[in-house]
């Protein structure tokens, strides 16, 4: 599967506007708290590396559809322990009517539920449902973000996959990029909650090098229009019940939003875009790539690399 | 030339065995004529063979636990080294054994994709559940063809393998037909129960100080395995029963290494 997270533009790519595509973003202010208000003069649009007038733009907000998926490979059970329920609570007050919410872990394979009611008591179940891992399960974060995008694809809303993790992605058969295309064509913002910490150590008795999950969870909430949220060192000692306050925060983040419309080639490939706003001190959260309404090609089906793994279709659970 | 895959079959048994002189020195220009096979201690005839240049399909199985965390780049560095001694067909995927038992499904002849994993999935820390990682080495290669081969690089003894243990992976080896070779890093707690297991699946068992030329042991491995002799015959007897396998160099001062038991399938 290819991919143009990371490539540059190509010259046909930059030959033709004769369409137009819109994607969801928002936009943070230097508190990390949402930022409203803004207009079609605050932003600044490159698709193709070509600076474009918008051709709308508005300020929605959109019902949610978050699917929140729990690493519980063994480098989080084994500092962390197992997942616990107290997530139900601040994912129930984060969500509103109307609202979607599927939750699901990583260990080894990846597990996704069905839709729950966004009650504590059923998400609660929906939790506990989710099955334990084995010994030494390994990370797949990457295939779990692809299936997670799968399971999104068809919800309406805005699609948010919340990946509270370490950072620490072992056997996934995708690359970050690969998998970042795949939410990307699915417009599920990959939002990212790091568990991980950064770890020195010393090689051959003379040289230190750093150990950093960051780098690739950074990669996919800014590739994909979600965010990272970290608060190391703190969310590194923090236990579980805290770290999930912060699901609650990623999950309300995605309330103010903004739709954007731009001319786009008239094709099936995804072109890079880059956003900005003008205003100083805040941050866009925008896809990195953008295709014509309507005319991106179908998500590459999914190949499971790892037996096991399950998505629970809408009604079932 | 490297050739097809070849596997045992019911009728047919496949072996591949490495010959080196009285110094250690590989010898790849043997004939047919100068090997002997004892299947139970009764000489078969050789209907098959093949001295080519034999193509790698590897699970190349790093030791990420706590002690090896000194070595994380040196291992590093020597594992994109063999990834880059790959030729044509020859195959590999990436496993890790540490907290986490992580195999890589991509089993490919990419070796950009290979580096990539092994700058990014490489964690160390955790125990040493050596023998659940070469036994899930193990698994993702069960629908290969050919020959099948677990390199693992490691410093030291399992220490938390809780479902599969030395004799499980022992077994294994020898009944389903992988090939077991081990670096193994000297200054830990290394015992001979690899070493055995390495020896019984015909692999090699090579012991590295820290301060050796990781890289140049992973290529001269690499060089063992492409100059593997493969010999086949017909079992005698087919009882679903693990026989002992001898196979002998007729020539002097030269000794081959091959497994030491197949399993003779049932017709």
């Amino acid at each position: 599967m290819g991919s143009v997270l990371l490539a540059s533009p190509s010259p046909s790519a930059t030959a033709q506007r004769a369409a137009t595509g819109s994607i969801v973003l928002t936009v943070t202010g230097p508190d990390g708290a949402p930022v409203t208000g803004l207009t079609e003069d605050d932003f600044v649009v490159q698709v193709d590396k070509s600076t474009e007038a918008l051709t709308s733009l508005s300020s929605v907000s959109l019902p949610l559809t978050v699917l929140a998926l729990f690493d519980q490979s063994s480098s989080v059970t084994d500092i962390r322990g197992r997942l616990s329920t107290d997530a139900a609570e601040t994912l129930a007050a984060a969500l509103k009517p109307g609202d979607r919410l599927r939750v699901g872990v990583v260990a080894g394979t990846t597990t996704i539920g069905a839709p729950t009611p966004l009650v504590r008591r059923d998400i609660e179940s929906a939790l506990r449902a989710l099955p334990k891992a084995k010994s030494f399960a390994a990370s797949p974060l990457w295939d779990a973000v692809e299936a997670g995008a799968h399971a999104l694809a068809e919800d309406n809303g805005r699609r948010l996959l919340l990946l509270i993790t370490d950072g620490r992605a072992t056997a996934s058969r995708l690359s970050t990029e690969q998998a970042a295309t795949v939410a990307v064509m699915a417009n599920v913002a990959v939002s990212t909650i790091d568990q991980g910490q950064q770890q020195s150590l010393l090689q051959d008795g003379t040289r230190v090098i750093t150990v950093r999950s960051a780098p690739l969870l950074q990669f996919i909430s800014r590739a994909t229009g979600g965010v990272y949220y970290t608060d190391e060192p703190p969310v590194f000692r923090q236990q579980t019940p805290a770290l999930i306050l912060s699901a609650g925060r990623a999950i309300r983040d995605q309330r103010a939003t903004y739709q954007l419309t731009v001319p786009v080639a008239d094709d099936k490939q995804l072109h890079p875009i880059t956003v900005r706003v003008t205003r100083p001190g805040l941050v866009v959260h925008a896809p990195s790539v953008i295709h014509a309404s309507g005319k991106t090609s179908r998500l590459p089906a999914r190949q499971n690399p790892h037996p096991g793994s399950t998505t629970s279709p809408d009604g079932a659970g | 030339m490297a050739q097809q895959p070849f596997r045992s079959t019911t009728d047919t048994v496949s072996i591949f065995a490495t010959v080196n002189d009285k110094d250690g020195r590989l010898v790849s220009n043997l004939t047919a004529a100068d090997f002997r096979i004892l299947d139970n201690g009764k000489p078969a005839e050789i209907t098959v063979f093949s001295s080519d240049i034999q193509t790698i399909t590897t699970t190349l199985l790093l030791d990420m636990s706590g002690s090896m965390v000194p070595r994380l780049l040196w291992t590093r560095d020597a594992a994109e080294q063999l990834i880059e001694e790959l030729r044509g067909a020859d195959r590999a995927r990436i496993g890790t054994f540490g907290t986490e038992v992580a195999i890589n499904p991509n089993l490919t002849t990419d070796k950009t994709l290979l580096k990539r994993i092994l700058h990014e999935e490489l964690w160390p820390g955790g125990g040493t559940p050596l023998w659940v990682g070469i036994d899930a080495a193990m698994t993702s290669m069960t629908h290969e063809t050919g020959r099948r081969i677990v390199l693992v690089i490691t410093d030291g003894n399992d220490s938390t393998s809780d479902r599969v243990s030395q004799g499980d992976v022992r077994k294994r080896a020898i009944r389903e037909d992988f090939m077991i070779y081990a670096v193994a890093i000297n200054g830990h707690e290394l015992n001979s129960d690899l070493a055995d297991v390495a020896a019984e699946s015909g692999g090699g068992y090579i012991i590295v100080n820290d301060n050796d030329d990781l890289k140049k042991t992973l290529g001269e491995v690499i060089n063992e395995l492409r100059h593997q002799y493969l010999l086949g015959f017909s079992p005698a007897v087919l009882d679903g029963k693990t026989h002992k396998l001898t196979v002998q160099v007729t020539r002097p001062q030269l000794k081959a290494r091959a497994p030491s038991g197949y399993l003779a399938g049932i017709k």
